[in-house]
């Protein structure tokens, strides 16, 4: 872990603004989290990419009570015009 | 506003002195100043015709005796004040650190991170987050490590070593633990931002740090990361340039539960002891050691 703490102030980590992921401790969601690896490799690690891919995981948590319900805007997935927006990244 | 304080403190003496504190303090002079200023006085008062003089003499004594004191008193005085400045400043070097703190908090300055909101508040930024995205910026690569611990016989991996996204743009990641020992063990990770100025801007909406994460013996879990930069990182002057984000994760063995080790695991259980050779660091990788010898 780099420390060069010299001349550089210290920044405390701050605690997740939503709270901790609960474990997946049965391993629920793998399959999802496959998917979304393997999309990821293909498109050049870019997440904007991979939003399906990444939505199926979220609501796999959902489904399954790993994550509190949310709605998509609140997990920063913009339906309709983002869409077309990041396919021209 | 030192004028106030000290005024306050040393009242009874500071009245006619502080004014007369450039005048060199002598017996004589003191009569004269004792004279002219009761002569004011008594100019003052000259409606009174009847004025006998024995009267005349006491009140003379005593308000010659408290000039005189007011007099002897002016060097305490200045002392006073000076050292009620000196005592203030003190107490400012004090008050400045949770001051500082505090200033830091509130706008940012030097890389600081904000202080946790609220889930309302933290939804409406997310939401807010699609007017905010600019396209035409160059994206950041966001490079993923993990700090692995010798005491700790996890194995502690990211799924990927880096992804590329915009500021504003909301990101998942993982990476991936494995118990590798026989006892159940409890980790605490924590977490680095470099560089340090662009922690400020790194938004971890959830993850799996800070919180105790319980593993069983030989289990493996893949641990998410959810996060995004925000956008006000590109109009940094500190940040300008930087396209290189590293983030680093550590898990530690959390404080308490090391005597999970001496007990073979099970808290029910605690007759059952494990070898000082399994409950030593590095007991995790003896295996290996002991395979590339016989081989």
């Amino acid at each position: 872990m780099t420390s060069y703490t010299l001349g550089q102030k210290h920044i405390a980590p701050t605690k997740p603004e939503r709270g901790v992921f609960p474990l997946d401790h049965e391993g629920e969601c793998k399959e999802k989290m496959l998917k979304y690896m393997l999309c990821l490799t293909r498109n050049d690690s870019k997440p904007s990419k991979c939003q399906t891919e990444s939505k199926e995981y979220f609501q796999c948590r959902m489904d399954r009570n790993l994550m509190k319900k949310h709605e998509w805007e609140d997990l920063g997935y913009f339906d309709g015009r983002e869409k077309q927006t990041s396919d021209s990244n | 506003m030192n004028l106030l304080i000290s005024r306050h403190i040393v009242r009874p003496f500071l009245f006619k002195s502080f004014l007369h504190i450039n005048v060199p303090s002598s017996s004589s002079v003191i009569l004269k100043r004792f004279v002219s200023s009761n002569n004011n006085n008594n100019n003052n008062n000259n409606n009174e015709t009847e004025t006998p003089k024995s009267i005349n003499r006491n009140d003379f004594e005593k308000s010659f005796k408290e000039f005189e004191r007011n007099e002897k008193n002016r060097g305490a005085n200045v002392a006073f004040y000076l050292s009620s400045v000196a005592i203030l400043m003190l107490g400012l070097t004090y008050a400045s650190v949770p001051l500082y703190k505090m200033f830091c908090e509130a706008t940012g300055f030097d890389g600081v991170l904000r202080k946790n909101q609220d889930a309302e508040v933290v939804s409406a930024n997310v939401r807010k987050l699609s007017q905010r995205i600019d396209k035409s910026h160059p994206s950041i690569r966001i490079n993923f490590s993990s700090t692995p611990s010798s005491l700790l016989p996890w194995t502690f991996v990211p799924e990927q070593t880096d992804i590329t996204i915009q500021p504003g743009e909301t990101a998942l990641a993982f990476y991936r633990a494995k118990n590798e020992s026989n006892r159940p063990i409890i980790g605490i990770a924590t977490y680095n931002v470099q560089p340090s100025q662009a922690a400020f801007y790194f938004n971890k909406i959830q993850c799996f740090c800070f919180e105790e994460q319980r593993l069983e013996p030989g289990e493996e879990i893949d641990m998410p990361v959810f996060f995004y930069i925000d956008p006000e990182f590109l109009r940094d002057p500190n940040l300008q340039g930087v396209q290189d984000i590293s983030l680093s994760y550590t898990f530690f063995e959390s404080k308490g539960t090391e005597h999970l080790a001496l007990m073979g695991g099970d808290p029910t259980k605690p007759h059952i002891k494990l070898k000082p050779s399994e409950a030593l660091p590095y007991s995790h990788r003896h295996a290996e050691k002991i395979k590339t010898v016989t081989s």
